[in-house]
């Protein structure tokens, strides 16, 4: 990496760094959360509709 | 068969026919490649560590037993590279993270078990954003504008493929980490239907989610890579039952009169100039004699997002429990976030989510009664200035399905010189009709043949 590359990619580290200086989850990604969450919780899903499993196997 | 002229460029099916007939030997391509990464990877960084003389080693011995009769098949003596969370026996896996930086498995995940038995020679581990997660980003550059991303997470084996360091890469998508990428980098590649590919040995981001893939030049290694990697193993809970079927068989059937599905919502680029790009494709399609529907997508695609961001959440906070426990610190600040909100999710919300999952893929798979496959842009944009991976939207909702999807270069925006992509979908196990479309589009077209510049261009 040059000089140039190492000193824009540093930049960028730390300023995605100085997102979280007040805590680890920022305002914007917690009123995301709280919006999917309650966008979530409010949708109305017919009682036959179970979960999805993690181990389905399509053919099984 | 076009021949390229120099070894890096060759395609993976090109550098096969000329090993197979002792044409080019694997050392010498194997040194080839290397070459090529010392010459290039200061620029691109798509290379987390480089295992050469062990590479070589393999080529060698790759070489006795091609001399000796023994060829195993198309993927013998071709150099890959593998992302850096899938374990390598004897190599650090890091996988992007400061977490267990030093972390050396003793044992191979199952993808480079199957290709060491196909004698395909590892040159190494490709960069990845931490985990796999979005946020952690690595430096490495797109190689036809260095001023971009190349995407993510998956971030080195895009670069490195579309560089010319390797025929063909290993990556993983969770949420976009395939299409994204290669779409970005003037690639063609495949997520497979969820279970296609053994995930054993390869750090979890999801469960449920994840998926393995190659990143290749054409529709023919692609399918090709398929064959080497898919199959039953005991090892993956999600593991399709049964034999996979021949790939590359499917490649020229006949697709006159397949129907096309381009969904009426969701997909729609933000960049004109992908958008102008899907247009002329569908136009090289329709010559082809294939027909174009529009169609309805499922009314419940925004709670399905939701629901796919919440699964992350919540899958990867459990995976990664035991290890935040003691070294949360070594998390970066982007992982750390989806992991604390993971560990504020219920199990009801968990729930609710896996039976959005459910009422989505069952709407999705529906589509297909009416289509063959559906045709998106890959993107919504081209890949980004700086370092953010870009937006893996119109990606997700074919990881969320399991649904198979594979896109290919259908363009190049002029001023900033950067590739477009076409992503195609089709119903569980619909692979085939993928790579039919895929592999008569590219006879037709040339755009998968077009190299990166590895050259800086102004905004």
């Amino acid at each position: 990496m040059d000089a140039k590359q190492q000193e824009e990619y540093t930049a960028f580290i730390t300023q995605e760094k100085r997102k979280y200086s007040c805590g680890h989850v920022t305002d914007e990604e917690r009123t995301s959360f709280e919006q999917e969450r309650l966008l979530l919780r409010s949708f109305h899903i017919p009682s036959d509709i179970g979960p999805i499993s993690a181990a389905r196997g399509v053919l099984s | 068969m076009m021949i390229s002229t120099q070894l890096h460029q060759l395609t993976l099916a090109e550098a096969g026919h000329l090993i197979r007939t002792k044409s080019v030997s694997p050392v010498e391509l194997t040194q080839a490649y290397i070459d090529r990464i010392h010459a290039t990877n200061d620029r691109v960084q798509a290379w987390a560590t480089l295992t050469a003389d062990a590479a070589l080693a393999s080529a060698a011995e790759a070489e006795r037993q091609i001399s000796s009769g023994q060829y195993k098949g198309l993927l013998h003596g071709i150099p890959y590279g593998a992302k850096d969370i899938i374990s390598t026996a004897g190599i650090r896996t890091a996988a992007g993270s400061l977490v267990n930086s030093d972390y050396i498995p003793e044992a191979n995940a199952a993808v480079i078990e199957r290709l060491e038995s196909g004698g395909a020679i590892l040159l190494g581990k490709t960069t990845t954003t931490e985990y796999a997660y979005q946020g952690g980003e690595a430096p490495t550059r797109n190689p036809w504008n260095l001023a971009h991303t190349p995407g993510g997470s998956s971030s080195g084996s895009a670069a490195a493929v579309a560089a010319g360091m390797a025929a063909f890469t290993l990556g993983t998508q969770t949420f976009g980490s395939l299409i994204r990428p290669a779409a970005y980098n003037g690639l063609t590649c495949m997520k497979p239907t969820f279970g296609r590919i053994s995930r054993y040995g390869v750090f979890y981001a999801s469960w449920s989610l994840d998926h393995i893939g190659a990143f290749t030049r054409t529709v023919e290694d692609t399918a090709i890579a398929l064959e080497g990697l898919a199959g039953q193993d005991s090892r993956d809970p999600a593991s399709i039952q049964g034999s996979s079927p021949p790939f590359t068989e499917a490649l020229n059937r006949d697709i006159r009169g397949m129907i096309i599905g381009i969904p009426d919502s969701f997909f729609i680029a933000e960049d004109p100039a992908i958008s102008a790009a899907v247009e002329a494709a569908i136009e090289v399609l329709r010559s082809l004699g294939v027909r174009i529907k529009k169609v309805k997508l499922p009314a419940c695609i925004e709670e399905a997002v939701a629901a796919h961001r919440m699964t992350m959440r919540a899958e990867g906070a459990a995976f990664h429990m035991e290890m935040y426990k003691t070294r949360a610190e070594y998390y970066g600040p982007a992982m750390r976030e989806q992991l604390e909100l993971g560990y504020e999710l219920s199990a009801v919300d968990y729930l609710h989510a896996q039976r959005v999952r459910t009422l989505f893929r069952n709407e999705m798979m529906h589509l297909f009664d009416e289509v063959d496959v559906l045709l998106t842009p890959s993107t919504p944009t081209l890949a980004l200035p700086g370092y953010k991976t870009g937006s893996p939207m119109f990606n997700g909702p074919l990881t969320n399905t399991g649904l198979p999807a594979m896109t290919i270069p259908i363009g190049l925006e002029a001023s900033r010189q950067l590739p477009i992509g076409m992503q195609l979908a089709g119903p569980l196990m619909g692979e085939d009709r993928l790579l039919a479309i895929g592999h008569q589009f590219q006879q037709a077209t040339k755009w998968h043949q077009l190299t990166a510049t590895l050259e800086e261009k102004a905004n």
